[in-house]
């Protein structure tokens, strides 16, 4: 019995002991308490006890919290710098810091306490942040310093170009070059923009061969595909280098045969016609079909160098693959040029239905056979479609041809609609019969 | 035989403007021959239609003449294939504020559809573009761009942001060169490339360098060089060795100026907007040889900052949790009413509640207490009364041109639900929408955020959203009480048929806009304009941005509200650029931080130098912002015309110059703020004529011994009655009004203030001495009604 007693006054004893041990500490009660009432009156309340009992961290970190809240940014201050010590508070205590200088227009201050937040915990979110503060205060290096705290491969591409122009722009050339290398072997939206960039500052720094060299790595890197000599040679042309251009072309012309024809272009619309031929000469040597995007390059070829000899050895190779619309392109290009007898050894693809879809060459082509009646329906069919001045001049001319038929003085009484046709007629045809003006043969 | 008149009316051009308003096409005036036979009923005529034309658009005829206008409109152009609409254009979002700084009032004109007439009319100061693409029709553009002028023949500047609108590559037509002549622009060669050691040769300091550092942008350029009637604020070279010629980014010309894209604004996706490069102010003022000149100023009242308050529906019912076993939970509304509205009875708020947020149907048993709430509140006097429609919008452009079943079909699939196709689209997808009610409302944005518009049980109908809201939520107030105001909710991008809705009511709406100004936000293109034209309407904007944008729409930081105070000083000094307004909505009464930023925003308009008015009454001021006009009656002298409800014209760089009271007419006064001078418009004369008189002065104002006149007054002045040394004013507001007025120095003048309803109800009756500059300061006793008749009797 006796044990028993014991045993119970044992268990009393543990259970008074246990109530005083889980008994919570003042600051604990406080605490709840504080948890209970209107913010308002937990910050008088935290207020008043700041210097009448010591508070725990968590307590400080609530008064921090609620002076912030209320705009009491001293107290907040005072608060938040007592919690500096504490580890695994110090990102997220600096980081409120930094807003409480900020909302007190402070942004000195501010970048200070963002800066060791960001040195704890370096985040996307609070580089971004700390970089635009640096940009605000005009300080570019501390700028930098920040943008180069991560691989660049890290950045957002709206702070890679931040990082570039600001190495630009102080002239630290070589960490610019660094970066553009970076991101030019890279994969992400803003490579291509930075090959250019980097073949750029290599022709400019001299180094013309580098910028060669490079594009040849990328090329290779990307399986020959052809858009980094795309983006290299326009650079190199601009810059004047064309002989390294050249080398690139040949290369894209002998490694990516499908697509070289772009290349033509490129040179041709530079004014290096010269170059732009050898190319195409180059181009239509390893080809036995041709694609339409390729007959478009030729046809611009045609008519910014006027050579008609690529069309040619087109039209050998694939003029029967070509469908009707190229071919209209094409030979427009040799009537534009070369008159409508140019049209003769190609007289098979000018069928009654080409013809028809491409009037002015079946005017052209009608008169070339003496056939006013069709020529005249053509004529008028072609002043129904779309024409630049060169047209207009082949329909004039062919037109003129017309003179002394009856359908020629149908053309000049109103048969044609189109006004600058209509101009034109009056022009050259009725104004120079006028008597009162010198004769006009 | 036909006389040639020269009388400005042309009834082709009112009427192609009335067609074509919804294009931008601006009114042209053109030269009509009047024959003799029917010169009778022509001129009649004529004079009806003048007399119409002088009262719509004000008065038009030419510089020479007497009555012509300062021309303060700026035809602004935009591509439409590059830029939708004219609140979507980087014109109206970054040049439109400093340029309505500066009293110019922009009009838009889509130069993809249609090019406006080579003789534009004589209102127009400028043309402005901010293009970034050569135009489809840029060989016509370059045509009407070398020859456009105006009807007078005046002073027309052509101001080029961007690109130029043409392709220069290769060199340009004579049309081409004619246009950028105007610009002070040549181009000499076609391109040139500028890398990475390219360098600036020479840049203007007090316009280049505003806000961040200009940085050349890696590229092509073309070789556009400064003419020697040009003067080039910004010129870079390819390298720092004079190797290569110079180019011109930034260029002011004898008819024009040009800005390189790179020399405008700098754009920084941290931010997510620019950083201006050149000073815009400096730069159009400049531009502009910015003379003395009055400003229709919609910032300031009575020589004090305008100060209004708004508050949209959000979070009306949104629950503030208990934070004790057995509290009952308060709605947000009911902490808005008790916390941020009865105590400031002396500061008017505009309240707006979502009608369909108090209809038990909708808004769930809360609803009863959400309207009893919205009761108490428009109760209270210092409350306007305003809607936010009633099934709370967030897209409006969704709703330009509704489809019901388009939006049933959005909703299910923004709930990763398959759209019902038979059986009644409509009723089986709202009851498919099931899932998505909340237990106690029917809205949709528990389960689909992004859906257009909170309550979609009913089909979206525009009288139903509008004025039907609005009679709704007036029908809670006491008789006699109407709602004044509708708040656009959402993106606040209401479409033209949604703005005539509110105006056929009569009623003013406001939204959108906006803008923050401040350490973080450390650029003028963050501030918005006062107003967009939204086809033949007008949007008046928030001033500034309330609580959602400082506190990431309550999301963090919580408190960043408390930033406001820094926007709010940024934007009354140096320039006063904005009023004093404070936004916010009804959920902020539930978070301290934000709760306890805006008690200190009350604070501030309470015991601040600010007139306090209503959202009603600043929409009507920005309205008049677009119609004033000035017309110079002598030297320092203006009659301003069609003001409106514009409170105030102000002169900037006046720091020399008083008004001259005597000379002037149907003003209440003036003052300074900073070296600018305001002066107050007496609302009760429709053609006030201002003069200004060299006087340094520090109050501004030149009052003759016999006059009074108004400083500054936290009332609102509705008229003043003078007679020699006396002036009896009629005056409203709430709470205590602090006045200042001028007399004579040291004389002393009895001052009595009695309540108009009630003269006998004296609020106050001394005497009072003005001080050695003749300056009066009293206080009318805060009293419960609104109007208030004060007398100021110096007995001479």
């Amino acid at each position: 019995m006796q044990r028993y007693m014991f045993m119970l006054l044992g268990f009393c004893a543990m259970a008074v002991a246990a109530v005083f041990y889980l008994l919570p500490s003042a600051t604990v009660r406080f605490e709840g308490e504080l948890a209970m009432m209107a913010p308002e009156e937990a910050l008088a309340r935290l207020n008043a006890e700041e210097r009448k009992m010591v508070f725990s961290d968590n307590l400080i970190l609530t008064h921090a919290t609620l002076a912030l809240y209320a705009g009491d940014m001293a107290t907040a201050k005072r608060a938040l710098n007592r919690l500096t010590h504490v580890k695994t508070l110090t990102a997220s205590v600096q980081e409120d810091l930094a807003e409480v200088a900020r909302i007190e227009g402070n942004l000195t201050t501010a970048i200070r306490h963002l800066q060791a937040a960001y040195d704890f915990a370096p985040t996307p979110e609070l580089r971004e942040r700390l970089g635009l503060w640096h940009r605000t205060t005009r300080d570019r290096a501390a700028e930098i310093r920040v943008l180069q705290s991560v691989s660049p491969k890290r950045l957002s591409d709206s702070e890679v170009e931040r990082l570039a122009s600001l190495l630009t722009s102080t002239r630290r050339l070589n960490e610019l070059e660094a970066l553009y290398r970076v991101i030019a072997g890279g994969e992400t939206a803003l490579a291509d923009r930075f090959k250019e960039r980097l073949v750029d500052y290599l022709v400019e720094t001299g180094r013309a061969n580098d910028a060669v060299t490079a594009a040849v790595d990328w090329f290779e890197a990307a399986d020959h595909d052809q858009l980094p000599l795309d983006i290299a040679v326009p650079v190199l042309i601009a810059r004047g280098e064309i002989g390294s251009a050249t080398e690139l072309a040949i290369l894209a012309v002998q490694y990516a045969p499908q697509t070289s024809h772009t290349m033509i272009l490129k040179f041709a619309r530079s004014g290096h016609r010269a170059i732009a031929l050898d190319l195409q000469r180059r181009t239509l040597s390893q080809r036995r079909d041709i694609s339409v995007a390729h007959w478009d390059s030729l046809v611009e070829v045609t008519e910014l160098t006027g050579d008609l000899r690529g069309l040619r050895v087109a039209m050998a190779i694939a003029g029967r693959q070509a469908p009707d619309q190229v071919l209209i392109a094409v030979l427009t290009q040799f009537l534009r040029y070369q008159g409508a007898a140019a049209l003769t050894p190609y007289r098979a693809y000018l069928t009654p239905e080409l013809l028809d879809d491409a009037p002015l060459i079946g005017a052209a082509w009608s008169m070339q056979g003496d056939q006013a009646g069709p020529a005249y329906d053509y004529l008028l069919a072609a002043a129904e479609r779309q024409m630049i001045d060169w047209d207009r001049n082949i329909w004039l001319a062919t037109a003129n041809k017309l003179r002394g038929t009856k359908v020629f003085a149908a053309l000049l009484g109103g048969a044609v609609r189109d006004p600058h046709l209509v101009a034109a007629l009056r022009r050259e045809f009725i104004v120079a019969s006028d008597p009162a003006e010198p004769a006009v043969r | 035989m036909i006389q040639e008149s020269y009388i400005s009316f042309d009834l082709t051009g009112r009427f192609s403007r009335l067609l074509s308003v919804a294009q931008h096409r601006p009114l042209r005036l053109r030269r009509v021959p009047v024959r003799p036979v029917v010169h009778a009923c022509v001129l009649r005529f004529s004079i009806a239609v003048l007399t119409f034309f002088a009262t719509t658009y004000g008065v038009v005829a030419c510089p020479e003449g007497s009555g012509f206008a300062e021309p303060r409109s700026i035809l602004a152009l935009y591509d439409g294939t590059r830029e939708a609409a004219p609140r979507d254009t980087r014109l109206h979002r970054f040049a439109e504020f400093p340029l309505s700084h500066l009293g110019y009032s922009l009009e838009y004109y889509d130069v993809a559809a249609s090019l406006p007439d080579d003789e534009i009319d004589a209102r127009f100061a400028g043309v402005i573009s901010w293009f970034d693409s050569p135009l489809a029709e840029a060989s016509r553009f370059e045509n009407w761009a070398a020859h456009v002028t105006t009807s007078c023949g005046g002073d027309l500047k052509q101001i080029v942001f961007g690109a130029v609108g043409l392709d220069l590559g290769t060199g340009g037509s004579a049309d081409a060169r004619a246009y950028l002549a105007r610009l002070g622009l040549e181009l000499s060669g076609s391109e040139e490339i500028l890398g990475a050691l390219a360098t600036v040769a020479d840049a203007a300091p007090e316009i280049i360098g505003y806000e961040t550092d200009f940085s050349i942008e890696p590229g092509r350029y073309y070789a556009l060089r400064a003419t020697g009637a040009g003067k080039s604020l910004l010129r870079v070279a390819a390298r720092d060795d004079q190797s290569t010629p110079a180019l011109d980014l930034a260029v002011i010309g004898p008819q024009g100026a040009y800005v390189h894209a790179s020399a405008t604004l700098s754009y920084d996706a941290r931010l997510g907007s620019g950083f201006w490069v050149l000073d815009p102010f400096a730069f159009f003022e400049r531009l502009f040889s910015h003379g003395l000149a009055p400003i229709p100023d919609v910032t300031t009242a009575n020589g004090r900052r305008i100060y209004f308050s708004t508050v949209s529906s959000d979070g009306w019912l949104a629950l503030r949790p208990a934070r004790a076993f057995g509290e009952e939970p308060q709605l947000a509304s009911e902490i808005l009413r008790d916390m941020l509205i009865a105590p400031f009875p002396d500061l008017p708020t505009t309240v707006a509640v979502l009608a369909g947020d108090l209809d038990p149907s909708l808004g769930g048993p809360l609803a009863q207490t959400g309207e009893n709430v919205a009761r108490d509140l428009f109760a209270m006097p210092q409350v306007q009364i305003a809607s936010t429609g009633r099934s709370l919008i967030r897209n409006w452009d969704y709703f330009a041109d509704y489809d019901r079943e388009g939006e049933t079909r959005t909703v299910s699939a923004l709930m990763g639900e398959a759209p019902a196709t038979e059986g009644g689209l409509v009723t089986a997808a709202v009851k498919g929408l099931g899932g998505a009610f909340s237990a106690s409302s029917l809205s949709v944005f528990d389960k689909a955020a992004a859906a257009p518009r909170k309550y979609l049980r009913d089909s979206f109908d525009i009288d139903s959203e509008i004025p039907q809201a609005m009679t709704a939520v007036a029908e809670l107030a006491p008789e006699g009480r109407s709602a004044s105001t509708f708040l656009w909710s959402g993106d606040a991008r209401p479409f033209e048929a949604a703005l005539a809705s509110v105006e056929a009511g009569g009623k003013q709406a406001i939204g959108g806009g906006g803008g923050q100004y401040n350490v973080t936000a450390p650029t003028v293109s963050m501030l918005q304009p006062f107003s967009a034209p939204i086809g033949a309407q007008v949007q008046v904007y928030n001033a500034l941005s309330g609580d959602h944008a400082y506190t990431g729409y309550w999301t963090k930081p919580i408190f960043g509200f408390h930033a406001f105070a820094q926007t709010l000083d940024w934007t009354d000094r140096p320039r006063r650029l904005k009023p004093f307004q404070l936004a916010f909505s009804a959920r902020s009464a539930i978070d301290f931080g934000t709760r306890s930023a805006i008690v200190s925003y009350l604070e501030r308009a309470r015991t601040g130098d600010v007139f306090p008015t209503t959202a009603a009454a600043y929409a009507t001021m920005v309205k008049g912002f677009r119609s004033m006009q000035a017309i110079p009656e002598g030297p320092n002298a203006w009659r301003i015309v069609k003001a409106g409800a514009v409170p105030t014209v102000r002169f900037d760089h006046a720091a020399g110059l008083s008004l001259d009271f005597a000379a002037s007419s149907g003003v209440l006064g003036a003052r300074r703020h900073g070296d600018t001078l305001y002066v107050s418009l007496a609302q009760d004369v429709a053609e006030p004529v201002i003069a200004l008189i060299d006087d340094p002065r520090a109050s501004g104002l030149v009052v003759p011994a016999t006059a009074l006149a108004l400083s500054e007054s936290r009332f609102d002045i509705r008229a003043v009655q003078r007679e020699a040394c006396k002036a009896t004013i009629a005056a409203s507001g709430r709470g205590a009004g602090t006045m200042v007025w001028f007399g004579a120095p040291n004389r002393v003048y009895a001052l009595r203030s009695v309540m108009t309803e009630d003269v006998a109800t004296v609020l106050l009756d001394e005497t009072i001495a003005a001080d050695s500059a003749g300056r009066l300061e009293f206080t009318v006793p805060a009293h419960p009604g609104e109007a208030v008749t004060v007398t100021l009797d110096g007995q001479c």
